[in-house]
């Protein structure tokens, strides 16, 4: 019996080694290697880094994908993300609707997750409904921890509410989403959908070459 | 990434049927082939004779029209932008019986550009304004019943910034990513793996057609499939049309029932609330709360029953839809699989909103229960309070009829006593002596006069009843009115 649980936590020590040296590891390719990621995807996890990590709550944090969509589109009108937005038709709330979202930062975010720097889960809801969230993986606060501790603190003055000296909180609503501190609700207009000049022709599609304009 | 001259087709399932498709051929007057204009504005005074227009407004012409198979429109869109903004937007629409729209047009220019070129993410805001648009212009040209069909499937898809989701498919004769024209770089490298791998033109293709599921290069066509839809660059453009229609019918109607089954279990879950709250918080004894969640639930159960009627109509389409034979499309993106999956999905979709259907009708019943129970504990109160007021009553009269004799013994013992004063005056004064007969006289005078005064009593009291009568019957009748 003795020997059995012997074996069963020399076991366990091995795996813990092999977790550690994994950690490790990857921490070292990061930082050793010649991978540097560009200013918008440290900002990114300078983003996850206010909004997951500094709290006192024992449970994991993970900010929602709307949230963190609305907070990408506030802050590049602000001028810290350099993305370009289009519209994409989301089921936000209760019904379909067109929000701006950046397709960069959503393969900013893939390429975060597939390098280990951020987590992404999937949960359900009491609706039918999915919900996808993002936290700062601990590789990902290594990272920043030597990286983007500047722009963390860049980013916390601009979410920081000086009246309940504390970050801004996100609630997603009907008409936006909005940047909540007490009374104080500062919509992010992630609703509002750009518009360009252009000129067209009218073509039906059964006469394809012909103008019928 | 820029795109020469992008032939736009955005196409979207709305649930049409031979009755509807009449209606509209009505609605829209397809067999008069003159240029009307079709606004947003509803008439909200039919009565008077001027009607003021200050709104969106949007010009139709009737440039084709089957009967019981289609209608070809053109229209050109004059929907108030920014200041700054100039668009000339100019759509061929044709409507077919089964439902499926499909809206077309070519962009010339756009943005600063001066030449046929327009740039990926300028596209991108182009079909968001044209999904927003005809969205808007079908929303003033369709029926009733579809109006309210669409209401129930995307709600609020009429008002701005909400919308309804439809396929796109973009065609474009060439595709210069870096300056350089796709075709030279297919001549040099024949590979698109390598356009994928490289994140600049994956965002630009995706800011598009959303996240790009698959792709291919065949022939003289290069084709990327996302989620919202299909890019595809050719030089043979009138050859892939009628290919991509298929593909395009496919995708619209699977989108429809995408967001039908969304708000399947949007209102799923209202009703899972409906029940939680009507087992833990009503009070039951409140008919107030039971009728509003009757009428709650009985908009629910009109919603599911358009569903249903929805759902037949979409299995009559899809068992009628052919694809086109000898379409390369079909191959490369599966389009046979894809219809059975479709199929697939409209058949499974009938028992759901059953099962919906049952779960509503359940619950209606419970409430049906709720309200029996609280007409039963009414019946039970009211017959309890009638006995109660019998008893009162019976009480009442028998206190009255006590009364009336005391009165009647009092009256009797006053009379008697003036009529005994009476005699002795006559004794006394005029010595007219009746001796026993006196006693007699008084005893028949008391009655006789016990008589009257019951008399005039009981005719006070008819008078005095009847009047109170008229009031209590006022009374019922007010609160009955009530």
């Amino acid at each position: 019996m003795n020997i059995f649980l012997n074996i069963q936590k020399y076991f366990q020590y091995l795996r813990l080694s092999i977790n550690i040296l994994q950690k490790f590891h990857l921490i070292k390719m990061i930082l050793m290697s010649e991978l540097r990621l560009n200013e918008n995807q440290i900002k990114l996890l300078s983003l996850l880094w206010i909004y997951t990590t500094e709290n006192e709550s024992e449970e994991d944090i993970f900010i929602k994908d709307y949230a963190l969509h609305a907070l990408i589109y506030y802050l590049s009108e602000k001028g810290f993300f350099n993305y370009n937005f289009s519209g994409q038709l989301v089921f936000w709330r209760s019904s379909w609707a067109f929000i701006n979202i950046s397709q960069r930062a959503l393969l900013d975010l893939e390429y975060l997750i597939n390098l280990g720097l951020i987590v992404k889960i999937r949960f359900s809801t009491m609706t039918f409904q999915y919900v996808t969230a993002y936290a700062l993986s601990e590789t990902g606060k290594k990272y920043l921890e030597i990286y983007g501790k500047h722009l963390v603190e860049k980013l916390r003055k601009m979410l920081y509410c000086e009246k309940k000296k504390q970050i801004y909180d996100v609630e997603i609503r009907e008409d936006d989403a909005y940047l909540i501190c007490g009374d104080n609700e500062i919509p992010m207009g992630v609703k509002r959908t750009k518009d360009v000049s252009y000129n067209s022709i009218a073509i039906l599609l059964d006469e394809v070459s012909e103008n019928v304009a | 990434m820029l795109l020469k001259s992008p032939y736009i087709i955005i196409c979207e399932w709305i649930p049409m049927g031979a009755n509807q498709f009449k209606q509209f051929v009505n609605a829209v007057e397809a067999y008069m082939r003159d240029q009307k204009i079709i606004t947003m504005a509803i008439d909200k005074k039919p009565e008077t004779a001027i009607f003021k227009l200050a709104g969106d407004k949007a010009f139709v012409k009737i440039l084709d029209y089957s009967p019981s198979k289609s209608i070809s429109i053109k229209a050109d869109i004059r929907y108030r932008e920014a200041e700054e903004i100039t668009q000339r937007e100019r759509l061929g629409i044709i409507i077919r019986r089964e439902g499926f729209i499909f809206f077309t047009t070519r962009i010339i220019n756009a943005g600063n550009r001066n030449d046929d070129y327009v740039d990926a993410f300028s596209l991108s805001w182009i079909i968001t304004d044209l999904f927003e648009d005809t969205s808007k212009l079908m929303h003033s040209l369709l029926t009733t019943y579809q109006k309210r069909v669409l209401e129930v499937v995307y709600p609020h898809s009429e008002k701005p910034h909400y919308d309804r989701n439809k396929v796109i498919g973009i065609i474009v004769e060439d595709l210069i990513f870096n300056g350089i024209s796709i075709w030279e770089l297919l001549e040099k490298k024949p590979s698109i793996e390598d356009f994928m791998s490289c994140i600049e033109f994956k965002e630009r293709l995706q800011s598009m057609i959303g996240y790009v599921e698959k792709y291919f290069l065949e022939g003289d066509f290069v084709i990327f499939v996302g989620v919202k839809g299909i890019l595809v660059v050719t030089k043979n453009e009138r050859k892939i049309i009628s290919n991509i229609k298929d593909f395009l019918t496919l995708r619209a109607l699977d989108i429809f029932y995408a967001s039908m089954f969304a708000r399947i279990y949007a209102i799923w879950n209202d009703l899972r609330e409906i029940r939680e709250s009507l087992f833990s918080e009503v009070d039951v004894s409140n008919i107030g709360s039971l009728s509003e969640y009757r009428i709650k639930l009985s908009g629910l159960l009109s919603d599911i029953t358009i569903l249903w009627d929805v759902n037949e109509l979409a299995e009559k389409e899809i068992e009628d839809l052919e694809l086109l034979k000898d379409n390369p499309l079909i191959t490369l993106l599966d389009l046979e699989a894809v219809k059975e999956d479709v199929k697939d999905v409209i058949m499974t979709a009938k028992s759901t909103i059953e099962a919906f259907r049952m779960d509503l009708l359940g619950i209606i019943d419970i409430l049906g229960t709720f309200v029996e129970e609280h007409v039963r504990t009414m019946n039970e109160s009211m017959k309890e309070s009638l006995s109660k007021q019998t008893e009162i009553m019976e009480i009442e009269h028998s206190e009255k009829r006590r009364l009336e004799m005391l009165e009647y013994l009092s009256a009797g013992i006053l009379i008697g006593e003036i009529l005994r004063l009476i005699f002795e005056f006559l004794e006394e004064e005029y010595h007219i002596y009746l001796g026993g007969w006196k006693y007699l006289l008084i005893v028949i005078l008391i009655l006789t006069l016990a008589f009257v005064v019951r008399i005039v009593s009981k005719f006070f009291e008819g008078r005095l009843l009847k009047h109170a009568g008229i009031e209590a019957s006022l009374r019922g009748l007010r609160s009955l009115y009530k």
